[in-house]
């Protein structure tokens, strides 16, 4: 369980925060060394290309020119990688710039380093590339076909991955059941746009040979290690920190090709090399996420009971594959996880995982839920409908209720509230009470709709999936805790964040267990070269195993602490309780001692230790999640209306019931939530990576690309249920994903019911206004729906 | 390029420094004179992360070069403390968990110490009518609005407290 204490299941306000109000945060573009320069990319303006020649001359003979540079002046400090080396994947040979072909509008081409970016870019201009243009495969379904072109010579066809699963008997199943949902669905390609782009400061010590590397960084650990392969360089040479990050949300966890020629320029040179992106650049080459045609069979009985299903994935992965997550992950995770919080035996899939000329593809907050939520639910409703069955009836017959429950595909929910949880949400929501509204508004030719989602995410993933594919992501995670000579704290982890506040969190459930005020820890996070190894923060792992660390190694200096004031006041160990930065002999006040007096003897006078206990006050843990790591469950409800004229989208009512187990500070749980939401409203409604026949991105600014604002920001309403997780320390599960998730599921089945009238059919994202006007275009509301 | 001199004056201080007629506002402030609080997050004007007060109105320092601020008074996030202690509004960011990333932070709050100026006592819509050309990726708005009412009654406070 969570220590009890001051701090723990508190709103407290972050300390980390008051740099931040003051300007005063240090983003990696705030970073800058002496003698630094800058780099500007020159990149490809087509999609699909042979290259013929790269002219560097003009560029290279320009005065303001320190160093202009294509991929045969690099190959020799920086070593063409394969991402996921094992696995069931076709291997790429990629070079971080292109070599014969480009295969993205956007990839980068040639680096060009000047005084600064202003001049670089001037450069680039003068960088003349002769291409020979191919024919570009931008649509997945065009890519699969067999005279498709491909991206890749050497292969028979685009697929880069294709896996079948199947348990039980689906086939047979789904000829007797009452009713079969067969439906494509499709979900847009997005991007995450982090407030605060990429960017990189690299500096290389000639003197030490080592290689310092300052950039936004979700997992530094990883990141050392990609680099230290590809630049041939070894783990020990490199360090990586991670300064304040300016959001992240999964695109910031890859090791992306300018970063990696960054670091091989500042060798070359000798001197610290920066870049920092630019909008465009984040919109163009971040990783992109989302792209998927669904086709399901789902066959229900007549009590609404879910039978069997049978689904075919495909997976848009774009060109390549980004070190440090591979092209697959997203595709099998849609796959595997798509039954959900839904009993379910008789399961198959197939999955194909297709390049195309679009930039990369890789992970997104909340991965491939989703995508898969959003079918899911879809497939809920549309059986609803065929049974004329309420959509929160058929959810109640299929909601799992013993747990736990291993699920068709391998998973094991330890505990839940599925069930409950989509009661208290209907009862907040006022289910009955809507469902009045929307039959008497429809009389008045005004169309609301109720829509309701469930859902489960699977946080702090465990070892046995990255590792196995050769990934070096590391899924468990280290801190170590010291308490110094002074009686201060300091956790070191080997997890990051990207604004969540986890170095509050942290705090917390330190300042707890060990009963010292809040303000005496300090947590330190994000630099390979002070924090002890671990995975970084993704897939909502930042509380999960990052506070079972800080709660381990909190629980164990706790013990020495009380063994030495039991040593040192006579007493027992059993009877001395730490609070107010004291160990105390229970029951009295009289017999204390200080943290410091304590950390001084443990430190300095380690004679007056108890025999044979170790000097200083010092622990480490490392700590890993089992497999398959934590469950999170959400039910999610919202009430729209719809503008059959404009096509424009109104939210009334938004509610959220959520389970991540025991809270550590509901600011920031509340916080994950809301963020997270809006993230998911922004793939609902507006976000769309548009790419034309020729693989032109069209969506390349902020105005072509839409995020959410104040004021398509709903009130949501959050209701906690807290059941622990059995398989974490504290019974903590991971919930900063949970809230994008289901966004795009319970608006598509709000809108969807709200277009009922009309006969309109939801089965694609985003459901932007004209969209929306396209599906009633040209029908008839029928009186009553 | 030729060099064009400018006088600013940034947070109450006068800056005399010779620009090129293309550098951006935003990058004089952060890169040459260390506003490290101006912030870029997109550089073509929609996300309000660059917003600073130019003669007291918002303005963003993306789609401006420095040049034209010539003879201009700024004021960037880091001007509202000058005591020592946190302005109110700087205040009820952190108390309303206004922030995640804090990456939006500087913009939000000079937007809405411009906001509360002129409307001490905002509506949820005016604040979000106000503060719609700023975004934030992080946090889902609310508390940011929560933020903004907060900081008003905290000024209102504040100026009960400074009356005789
Ligand atoms: S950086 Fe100026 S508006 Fe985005
Ligand atoms: S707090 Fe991260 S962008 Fe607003």
């Amino acid at each position: 369980m969570l220590p009890s204490g001051r701090y723990v299941g508190q709103r407290v306000p972050r300390w980390e925060d008051r740099r931040f109000v003051e300007g005063r945060g240090r983003y990696l573009d705030d970073l800058s060394l002496p003698d630094q320069v800058e780099v500007a990319f020159a990149r490809s303006p087509y999609a699909h290309a042979r290259i013929r020649r790269i002219d560097l001359q003009a560029a290279r003979s320009h005065p303001e020119a320190i160093g202009v540079y294509a991929w045969e002046d690099l190959r020799d400090l920086l070593r063409p990688y394969w991402t996921m080396p094992r696995g069931p994947i076709r291997q790429a040979r990629v070079t971080p710039l292109a070599s014969e072909k480009v295969r993205w509008v956007g990839e980068p081409v040639a680096v060009v380093v000047a005084r600064d970016r202003y001049v670089a870019e001037d450069l680039c201009e003068l960088v003349t590339v002769e291409y020979e243009p191919l024919a570009p495969v931008v649509d997945a379904l065009e890519a699969m076909k067999p005279d498709s072109p491909r991206l890749y010579e050497e292969w028979p066809d685009n697929v880069v991955s294709h896996q079948t699963f199947q348990a039980g008997n689906p086939e047979a199943e789904l000829r007797g059941c009452a009713v079969v949902v067969r439906k494509r669905f499709r979900s847009n390609r997005v991007t995450a746009v982090p407030l605060e782009g990429r960017g990189v400061l690299a500096r290389w010590d000639p003197r030490e040979e080592t290689l310092t590397v300052w950039m936004g960084h979700q997992d530094v650990h990883l990141a050392r290690a990609v680099l230290s392969e590809i630049l041939g360089l070894p783990l020990s040479r490199i360090r990586v920190v991670s300064p304040d990050v300016g959001g992240a949300f999964g695109i910031k966890l890859p090791i992306y090709p300018e970063e990696m020629v960054v670091c091989a320029l500042s060798r070359l040179l000798g001197r610290p090399v920066k870049w920092v992106q630019d909008r465009r650049e984040s919109l163009l080459g971040d990783t992109h996420a989302r792209e998927a045609v669904v086709d399901v069979e789902a066959g229900f009985d007549a009590a609404g009971k879910l039978r069997a299903m049978r689904i075919h994935v495909i997976s848009d992965a774009g060109a390549y594959a980004v070190a440090g997550r591979g092209p697959i992950i997203e595709g099998s995770m849609l796959a595997r996880e798509l039954p959900g919080p839904y009993d379910l035996r008789h399961y198959a899939y197939t999955l194909d995982v297709v390049m195309t000329n679009k930039a990369p593809v890789a992970v997104y907050r909340g991965v491939a839920i989703p995508v898969s939520t959003f079918v899911m639910e879809r497939v809920m409703d549309l059986a609803a409908d065929a049974l004329q069955m309420d959509p929160a009836e058929i959810r109640r017959r299929n909601l799992i209720r013993t747990f736990p429950y291993a699920t068709v595909t391998g998973h094991v929910y330890d505990a839940g509230q599925y069930l409950e949880g989509l009661e208290k949400l209907l009862e907040l929501v006022d289910y009955g009470r809507w469902r009045a509204e929307q039959a008497r508004l429809r009389e008045q030719g005004r169309y609301l709709g109720v829509g309701i989602c469930c859902l489960v995410d699977a946080t702090a993933r465990g070892g046995g999936f990255y590792g196995r594919l050769g990934l070096k992501a590391a899924t468990q995670e280290g801190c170590i805790l010291r308490v110094d000579p002074s009686g201060g704290i300091i956790a070191a982890l080997g997890t990051t964040t990207q604004g969540q506040g986890l170095h509050t969190a942290l705090a917390q459930l330190i300042a707890d267990t060990l009963g010292v005020p809040l303000e005496r820890v300090t947590v330190v996070m994000g630099d390979t070269a002070t924090t002890p190894y671990g995975g970084g923060a993704w897939a909502s792992r930042g509380a999960v195993a990052g506070g079972a660390v800080a709660l381990l190694a909190a629980r164990r200096l706790r013990e020495k602490i009380q063994h030495i004031a039991a040593h040192l006041l006579e007493a027992a160990p059993e009877d001395i309780e730490l609070a107010e930065g004291r160990a105390f002999v229970r029951g009295t006040t009289a017999r204390s001692l200080s943290l410091e007096e304590i950390a001084h003897t443990a430190y300095f006078v380690a004679v007056d230790l108890p025999a044979r206990m170790e000097p200083g006050l010092e622990v480490m843990v490392h700590w890993e999640p089992e497999i398959p790591a934590t469950f999170a469950y959400t039910a999610q409800a919202m009430v729209v209306e719809v503008q059959p004229e404009t096509g424009a989208v109104n939210i009334l009512k938004y509610v959220v019931v959520e389970d991540c187990g025991p809270i550590i500070n509901p600011g920031l749980v509340d916080g994950q939530l809301r963020g997270g939401i809006l993230q998911g409203l922004g793939q609902a409604l507006y976000e769309d990576l548009v790419y034309d026949a020729q693989g032109q991105l069209l969506t390349s600014t902020l105005l072509d690309y839409l995020l959410p604002g104040f004021c398509e920001a709903p009130e949501v309403e959050i209701h906690h249920l807290s059941t622990p997780s059995t398989r974490t320390v504290g019974g903590l599960r991971g919930m900063a994903e949970s809230g994008t998730a289901g966004a795009p599921a319970v608006l598509a089945n709000a809108v969807a019911d709200a277009l009922k009238p009309f006969g309109a059919e939801v089965t694609a994202l985003p459901l932007s206004p004209a969209r929306v006007a396209e599906l009633i275009r040209g029908q008839k509301p029928t009186k009553g729906g | 390029m030729d060099r064009i001199s400018i006088a600013l004056s940034v947070n109450g201080k006068p800056y005399q420094l010779a620009v090129e007629p293309r550098r951006l506002l935003a990058d004089v402030l952060r890169r040459d004179l260390g506003f490290t609080g101006v912030h870029l997050g997109c550089e073509h004007g929609v996300c309000g992360a660059c917003t600073v007060l130019l003669d007291g109105e918002v303005v963003r320092s993306c789609l401006m070069f420095a040049v034209q601020a010539d003879g201009y008074e700024i004021l960037t996030v880091e001007g509202l403390n000058t005591s020592g202690e946190l302005h109110p509004v700087q205040r009820a960011f952190i108390e309303e968990f206004g922030f995640q990333c804090g990456f939006c932070t500087p913009g939000m709050i000079l937007s809405a110490y411009r906001l509360l100026q002129e409307h001490p006592n905002p509506s949820e819509y005016e604040i979000r009518r106000a503060l719609a050309g700023n975004l934030c990726r992080c946090t889902g708005y609310v508390d940011i609005v929560r933020s903004v009412q907060r900081a008003a009654v905290l000024l209102t406070q504040r100026e009960a407290y400074r009356a005789p």
